[in-house]
């Protein structure tokens, strides 16, 4: 008689299963296939078994393959979830190690992505590059590149090379009129720049090659969104209003999106004019977007021939420059500085999720052999292993899956956190969020804390000797060699984790308070308030500035209780950002300008009264009176840095110079040196830069800045007191000098709690890692310490062989820990940032309180079971 | 289960077909019952699944029939339709003639 097709009835049996249900129902089918034959049809009847066959094993297939293991998974959830829930203590440390350990690398790695790997939000970004001229003997330290418009436009004019190339710049502009003006970011930028770098409105429109020339003549500007919200209350008539810049009316004919982030701060948008600029001023932003497929090397190529021909035809200012490429990535990474920092921190928080999952492999390992038991009976009552590996691997999945998003959500409110506390110090194309790469590292991360921390324990239960468990269970589950191993490894990484995290932490701590320390500046800030004032007319003359600069000093003066209120040019101390307005100086017997190199700029020009009010000391000559002033002479006051440099081994006093761009300053005598100051608390070497004090009534400028020792005054009475000179000045700032210094640090501030944070964190975990992991391992040892008693060992023999083994482990540990500290330090050395005796006492402490709990988790098991009865932990009973 | 839950038409058939073999209703009876009835084919997927579903329901039960040669020895399911079954079935038909009624000129059409 004629079999059904094999194969199909092999599948059919296959899909139902080995069961009384399964061999009825392919008995069924060979019967009716054998009627079918037997009532003639042969190739039909086979077709009819393949077609009923496929038609039956499919949903049973299905139901084996999905159906009963999600039922199953359910089940094993069900099943992890009670059994966790019974242990809330193990779920608590577990739970609680894993959400610090997760959540901690989830929020620094948003940082590290935001600043390392997440594109820049600008379309076609790898092709994007930041152009400049650069000239080897006018290095400008900090400066980004950038370039004049006559190389700009030369530029422009390459084929090929560049799909679009646009430029742009920045300044501050006063908006509006009246008492509601204020001083707003401008923003210029060709209508290339806007198109690559993918700028987008929210309403109206960009400007446009096409619309350019009318643009600029109707005097268009595209508006921030934010602009558009806080001034102008979200009016949705906005685009085709005028509006008052600078006292010109301009026509808006756009809302800027919000999410388009190029130049920081940025109010208003107008389209750059270069014929109204110097041509030969470097101060273009240069952006690029090369063409499918060229090469850097080909561009270089084109750039350099294009540097030949401009250096050709206009020698004098084209000759000594020479044109630089790099990715704008690497461009915006230069300006955030080294990403040191991030990295450091990314390595402390994975050292914290160590720590983390060595604490859940060893409460797991102590929670695997107290379940030894149950699991024994169940094996006994016919669990397979299978199971048994799946529901400890289950228990480990539900633990790093409440990590996982507890980690996501932790990484969501430090971003808002830093977004809130630290929003204004990040450059615009910086983003920290909650993105797919970070969705995916968290997932990684948990994936691999699963890994460390669940399998081992799951092994361990799924290798479970019935029969000796059962015989041994509840009294001597003693540790096999391999198991204390783990134990050894565990509690030493553990010390020596902990010992690094603090030790790094104490560095970070040591470092801000070196930062934070504004008594060894060269001068005094703390007490000092500042008043930065902007002359809405920058080309009004200088006497008519001084007259009105010296009203608004006078009706500021209340505030000062009659002491003197003194005029900077510029912000605080004048050197906030890159000298980008370097101005040469050429000294008596020297032909050519000092390179600005050696002196970055002419300093800061300040009224008499200064060196007073800062306390910088007088080390020869004298400073500038009132005298200086109406005598009209030109003159100077150098620092002992710049008074080095530029009359090296002579005595800079009498000495004269002028400074390029001052001409109506003249010849300058220096008439006093100055001690040395350093203006950012950041300075890695505190040693000083060189600076030239100009006399503000003689030098030109229209941001002063008016400091006084004296009452605060808020921002609201500062307006009332110069409302009489309020027509030709705008009030940018009322501050103080220290709080700009702490607004200065504040990233670093932020930082160093993050680390405090980071190392408590550490070392709690780590202490509660350790206790569990030697408490565990004595309680191992019940057995062998009733035995070594019954047989004669006094007690005192008993703990001092327990003992000594705790003591060689935390000798390691503490030893590896401390190394890598002194490691740390070493770094932080080469850094500028040494440890003090407070430092190495937290270390110090961070090892006894380490110490204590070792003591307290080997000694409490030890103690209660060198107590107990030998008889009755010999036979397991104690 | 039983009690909440409904009855699809090729249910409804199936547990007819079972009640119509009496003794006999083994799979390859009920199919070809209500391919004989129906007179369309029931593909054997539908109906092993229909049987698994009610049987889910508790509207039917199975035992396993002793096994004669004609047989050829494999296990044989034989299908019996509870109480449960029976009353769910009672209610659908109260329900079917209650509609019905009034219809005359459709039935009667037909």
């Amino acid at each position: 008689m004629k079999r059904p097709p094999f194969l199909f009835s092999r599948f059919l049996s296959w899909c139902l299963g080995d069961t009384l249900q399964g061999s009825a129902v392919v008995g069924d089918l060979n019967e009716e296939y054998h009627e079918l034959r037997s009532r003639g049809f042969g190739t039909r009847a086979d077709l009819w078994f393949l077609w009923q066959a496929v038609a039956i094993g499919l949903p049973y297939l299905a139901e084996r393959l999905i159906a009963r293991p999600l039922v199953q998974l359910r089940s094993d959830l069900r099943f992890s979830m009670r059994s966790l829930l019974r242990s809330p203590s193990y779920l608590g440390v577990t739970a609680g190690s894993l959400i610090l350990g997760i959540g901690v690398n989830t929020a620094i790695f948003s940082v590290v992505n935001g600043v390392l790997i997440r594109p820049l939000p600008y379309p076609d970004q790898e092709r994007l590059i930041d152009m400049g001229e650069f000239n080897p003997a006018e290095v400008c330290e900090g400066c980004g590149l950038s370039a004049s418009p006559a190389t700009f436009q030369a530029w422009q004019g390459t084929v090929g090379v560049f799909e679009k190339i646009g430029a742009s710049t920045d300044d501050q502009v006063t908006l509006g009129e009246g008492l509601g003006r204020r001083r707003v970011q401008l923003g210029n930028a060709t209508p290339a720049l806007l198109e690559l770098l993918g700028a987008n409105v929210n309403r109206g429109r960009l400007f446009s090659d096409v619309t350019l020339i009318d643009d600029i003549r109707e005097g268009a500007v595209v508006v921030s969104e934010q602009i558009w919200r806080t001034i102008y209350g979200a009016d949705p008539e906005i685009v085709g209003k005028t509006i008052l810049v600078d006292s010109r009316p301009r026509n808006v004919v756009g809302v800027m999106d919000p999410g388009f982030r190029y130049l920081a701060g940025v109010d208003i948008w107008a389209p750059l004019e270069l014929r109204d600029l110097d041509q030969h001023a470097r101060n273009l932003w240069v952006v690029a977007l090369t063409s499918h497929g060229v090469s850097s090397d080909e561009v270089a190529a084109r750039l350099a021939s294009i540097d030949e021909s401009l250096a050709s035809v206009d020698p004098t200012n084209h000759a000594e420059w020479e044109t630089r490429t790099q990715p704008l990535r690497e461009a915006f990474l230069h300006e955030l500085g080294p990403p040191a920092a991030a990295i450091f921190l990314m390595a402390v928080a994975l050292a914290v999720l160590l720590i983390a999952c060595a604490n859940i492999a060893s409460v797991s390992g102590a929670r695997s052999l107290e379940r030894m038991r149950e699991m024994s009976v169940r094996a006994a009552l016919g669990a397979g292993r299978g199971r048994l590996f799946r529901e400890t691997l289950t228990e480990s999945i539900v633990l790093a899956s409440i990590g996982g998003v507890a980690g996501i959500a932790i990484a969501y409110g430090f971003s808002g956190v830093l977004e809130t506390k630290l929003g204004g110090f990040f450059p615009p194309w910086l983003q920290i969020g909650v993105d797919v790469r970070l969705l995916a590292f968290s997932a990684f991360v948990a994936g691999l804390t699963v890994l460390v921390a669940g399998l081992v324990p799951a092994l361990r239960v799924s290798r479970v000797d019935v029969m000796g468990a059962l015989r041994r269970a509840g009294y001597s589950t003693s540790s096999g060699a391999r198991t204390v191993k783990w134990q050894a490894l565990l509690v030493t990484l553990q010390i020596a984790m902990g010992l690094v995290l603090v030790g790094a932490a104490t560095l970070s701590v040591r470092s801000y308070i070196q930062i934070s320390r504004f008594d060894d500046l060269g001068y005094n800030p703390y007490g000092v308030r500042s008043v930065g004032l902007s002359l809405d007319d920058d080309s009004m003359g200088v006497s008519n500035r001084n007259s009105v600069v010296g009203s608004a000093s006078e009706s500021l003066e209340p505030l000062a209780a009659g002491r003197q209120v003194v005029v900077e040019q510029e912000r605080f101390l004048g050197t906030f950002g890159p000298f980008d307005s370097a101005s040469p100086v050429s000294v008596e017997g020297s032909e050519s300008p000092v390179s600005n190199s050696i002196v970055p700029r002419h300093g800061v020009s300040v009224s008499p009264g200064y060196f007073e009010l800062l306390e910088i000391p007088v080390i020869r000559g004298r400073v500038f009176d009132i005298q200086d002033e109406r005598r009209g002479v030109g003159v100077v006051v150098v620092n002992e840095k710049a008074a080095s440099v530029l009359w090296p081994g002579e005595n800079a006093l009498g000495k004269t110079m002028r400074i390029a761009d001052e001409n109506d300053a003249g010849v300058l005598t220096v008439v006093g040196i100055v001690g040395d100051i350093v203006v950012s608390p950041l300075q890695a070497s505190r040693s000083g830069h060189p600076r030239i004090y100009t006399l503000f009534s003689q030098s030109p400028g229209a941001r002063p800045t008016l400091l006084f020792r004296g009452s605060p005054g808020t921002r609201t009475e500062v307006l009332e007191m110069i409302s009489s000179v309020q027509a030709d000045l705008t009030l940018l700032e009322v501050s103080s000098l220290e709080e700009m210094l702490i607004r200065w640090i504040k990233p670093q501030s932020v930082a160093v709690r993050i680390m405090g944070g980071m190392s408590v964190l550490a070392l709690v975990l780590a202490s509660v890692g350790i206790y569990g992991m030697l408490a565990l391992a004595v309680t191992t040892r019940r057995r062998e310490i009733g035995i070594r008693i019954a047989l004669g060992s006094t007690h005192w023999g008993v703990a001092r062989l327990i003992m000594t083994r705790v003591a060689f482990l935390f000798a390691v540990g503490a030893l590896l820990g401390l190394g890598g500290s002194s490691l740390l330090s070493g770094l932080g050395g080469a850094m500028g940032i040494t440890l003090g005796t407070n430092e190495i006492g937290t270390l110090l402490n961070s090892v006894a309180i380490l110490a204590l709990v070792c003591l307290i988790a080997a000694g409490r098991p030890l103690l209660d079971a060198v107590r107990t009865n030998p008889s009755l932990t010999t036979r397991g009973d104690g | 289960m039983g009690k909440n839950a409904g009855l699809g038409e090729f249910e409804q058939l199936v547990l007819l077909a079972i009640l119509q073999l009496k003794d006999d209703a083994n799979a390859p009876s009920i199919a070809q019952c209500l391919e004989e009835s129906a007179q369309r084919e029931v593909s054997r997927g539908a109906l092993y699944s229909a049987l698994d579903r009610l049987e889910k329901k508790e509207f039917l039960t199975w035992a396993v029939k002793a096994t004669a040669a004609g047989d050829r020895g494999h296990p044989k399911r034989r299908f019996e339709v509870t109480e449960e079954g029976k009353g769910v079935l009672r209610n659908y038909r109260a329900a079917l003639l209650e509609l019905w009624d009034g219809l005359e000129e459709v039935w009667v059409a037909r």
